[in-house]
């Protein structure tokens, strides 16, 4: 049984991607892009470099102007913002930190004080290993705490669906056991997890694969290893 | 409203780190200026009051009543004040006029005593290196030409008495005839009243260089903010948006840091120029610098200034994407908006049509909200100007970073 703190209700939900498009310019960037996934999943999203997996990602968190839905539990989560903020959350590729400042005070950002006491004992900071670092400059941290960190600031809100770009790349491996171990228990808990990954680890992890190439996105139901997910990427 | 404080709070204690440096920079730069500004203003004293031209004279003089002229001019007419005339060889002059240490000379050639005697003129000769259009020369053409005169005719009345001597066997009192004379002729000094209009709206030359300075200083300033206003990546407030983070909130979150560093320094300099004996010299920060206390006050009352100037250079930043073209910018801004509103030469010394262009300017309006504080003569429509120039700035700032953000998105 998890510790009280980690219990947190959760809306039965599922998610539709439908038809995403973006463009820039001339260039055809997404072509239809689909998926779904239901509460307590993860899907991984693979792609070579500049295939479009952060404009998907930018899109879906409302970051980005793109067209067509992203339904959760029948709401369009393009269009209801508001909503949108609550439930879903954005770990980006490069880290949204402030350098100067410490983790507290990137923290302070995003948590209210209570909550980031709470968080700091017993919840998610604490599993993400924040305390051990809380009080470093975030130019004076390794990229696995900055990783970590932003992981901490994204989930703040408690999102439902949480959106991670690269979240394991240039890690050493305890910092990707730890991240790998923070997703586990977020599915647990009755999230979703869309990653955008090349990391084994993660691939392990996930429910769906979807690769990500010419714009379309393709569901990818055979071997995982990564030899074959390689040979995969490189055919038309 | 509490996201906002939190952003605020965070942006502050950012700029908190970079503030030690900026602090040194600070003092370095304008200890620096200020030297600089009083040797300036020490000088132009010293030559309203004592502008002297020497004018070399030459000629074999001994022994005539020319010499006891040039030694008259030279000791009794106000024009000692300004002229000193150095007997010397032809040599001489010519060297000396080369060299610069003299601006001119009179060469009374042999000939001009027998002329006066013989009751004719042979003129003067005036040498001189200057380009005759220029104001100097000419004002010196223009005194030569007088005491040319001068010399001419008193040479002729000396000359005549001492014929009237010799043909009427009377015996005349030479000396005191010549100094009834001088006195009679050369005295000039009640004829006359100067008054200066000084060089910019009645303004003194150290007042208006003052207020000026104020303006130049804080725009220098301004380029401290190159090291953490620079915005290249907007990921973090586009993230900051979608969580509740306004645009507003966050541009005036990002500004109000660098205001305040502004502020502080406005606030280090007024303080330590009260304890300071410098203050005393420039009767423009009388009033400010009459205490500690006065100069936190008029500290708080230039804060419009301040926060206009600051608007501005905040603005420059949000369009710059790196830190050079964001100091080029600022240092282009510094220099052609400091020309243009007079902080570098009197605004009267510029053309007509950058005279009424300057008060149009931020820093123009920034400066005669200055000179009105500190001479207790602040006017609402100044306070206005500013007020207006801020919030076009804030307004144009969140423009631009509107735009940035979403063609980082786009």
């Amino acid at each position: 049984m998890p510790p009280l703190c980690l219990l947190i209700r959760r809306i039965k939900m599922y998610i539709k991607v439908e038809n995403i498009r973006k463009s820039f310019g001339k260039k055809k960037v997404l072509e239809n892009v689909s998926f779904e996934a239901k509460m307590g999943e993860s899907v991984a999203i693979l792609g070579e470099n500049g295939s479009g997996k952060s404009t998907l990602f930018g899109v879906l968190t409302g970051l980005q102007k793109g067209e067509g839905r992203f339904i959760c539990n029948d709401r369009d989560l393009i269009k209801e913002t508001e909503l949108r903020s609550r439930v879903v959350g954005f770990v980006p590729q490069t880290p949204p930190l402030i350098a100067e400042l410490t983790a507290k005070d990137n923290l302070k950002l995003w948590y209210d004080s209570e909550k980031l006491e709470k968080e700091l004992d017993c919840g998610v900071l604490k599993l993400l290993g924040i305390p051990d670092f809380y009080k470093t400059p975030v130019r004076k941290m390794s990229g696995g705490m900055k990783k970590r960190l932003s992981i901490g600031c994204a989930v703040a809100h408690d999102p439902q669906i949480l959106f991670l770009d690269e979240p394991s790349a240039a890690l050493d491996i305890i910092c990707k056991e730890k991240i790998t171990e923070y997703l586990t228990g977020f599915k647990a808990r009755g999230g979703i997890a869309i990653i955008a990954t090349h990391d084994a680890y993660q691939l392990e992890l996930c429910d769906k694969l979807y690769i990500l190439k010419n714009g379309i996105l393709n569901p990818y139901n055979e071997s995982r290893n990564i030899h074959d997910l390689v040979g995969c990427l490189k055919n038309e | 409203m509490s996201k906002f404080f939190k952003y605020l709070k965070a942006q502050t204690k950012r700029a908190a780190k970079f503030y030690p440096v900026i602090l040194v920079f600070t003092v370095v730069l304008t200890v620096t200026l200020i030297i600089l500004l009083g040797n300036m203003i020490n000088d132009n004293k010293n030559d309203e009051s004592k502008v002297r031209i020497t004018l070399g004279v030459v000629g074999d003089l001994e022994g005539t009543n020319i010499d006891f002229g040039i030694s008259a001019i030279q000791n009794l007419d106000a024009s000692r004040h300004y002229v000193d005339f150095v007997s010397m060889s032809k040599e001489d002059a010519d060297n000396k006029l080369k060299k610069g240490d003299i601006f001119g000379y009179l060469e009374i050639p042999d000939a001009f005593v027998e002329a006066l005697n013989d009751d004719e003129k042979v003129p003067l000769l005036y040498v001189s290196k200057n380009s005759p259009t220029s104001i100097t020369p000419m004002l010196t053409k223009e005194l030569v030409e007088i005491i040319s005169y001068y010399l001419m005719e008193s040479q002729n009345a000396i000359y005549g008495l001492e014929e009237i001597e010799d043909i009427y066997g009377i015996k005349v009192k030479m000396a005191d005839s010549n100094l009834y004379f001088i006195n009679r002729v050369m005295s000039r000094e009640e004829i006359y009243e100067s008054y200066q209009i000084g060089v910019g709206n009645g303004m003194t030359f150290s007042n208006y260089y003052v207020f000026a300075f104020i303006i130049l200083l804080i725009l220098i300033w301004g380029l401290s903010g190159s090291v953490f206003l620079i915005k290249s990546d907007m990921s973090l407030p586009r993230l900051l948006k979608s969580s509740g983070y306004s645009l507003a909130g966050q541009v005036f979150g990002d500004y109000l840091p660098f205001l305040f560093m502004m502020l502080l320094n406005l606030v280090l300099l007024m303080l330590g120029l009260s304890f300071s004996s410098v203050s005393k010299d420039f009767t423009a920060l009388e009033l400010a610098m009459s205490s500690p206390m006065s100069a936190l006050i008029y500290s708080i009352k230039l804060i419009p200034a301040v926060a206009c100037i600051s608007a501005m250079q905040f603005f420059l930043y949000e369009l710059c994407h790196n830190t050079i073209s964001a100091v080029l910018t600022q240092l282009l801004a510094v220099l052609s908006l400091s020309y243009a509103s007079g902080l570098l030469y009197p605004l009267n010394a510029l053309p007509e049509i950058l005279q009424s262009l300057a008060s149009g300017l931020p820093t123009g309006a920034a400066f005669n909200y200055t000179a009105e504080v500190l001479n207790d003569n602040m006017r609402g429509s100044s306070f206005l100007v500013l007020a207006g120039f801020f919030l076009g700035f804030m307004l144009l700032s969140a423009l631009v970073r509107e735009y940035k953000m979403r063609s980082n998105a786009a």
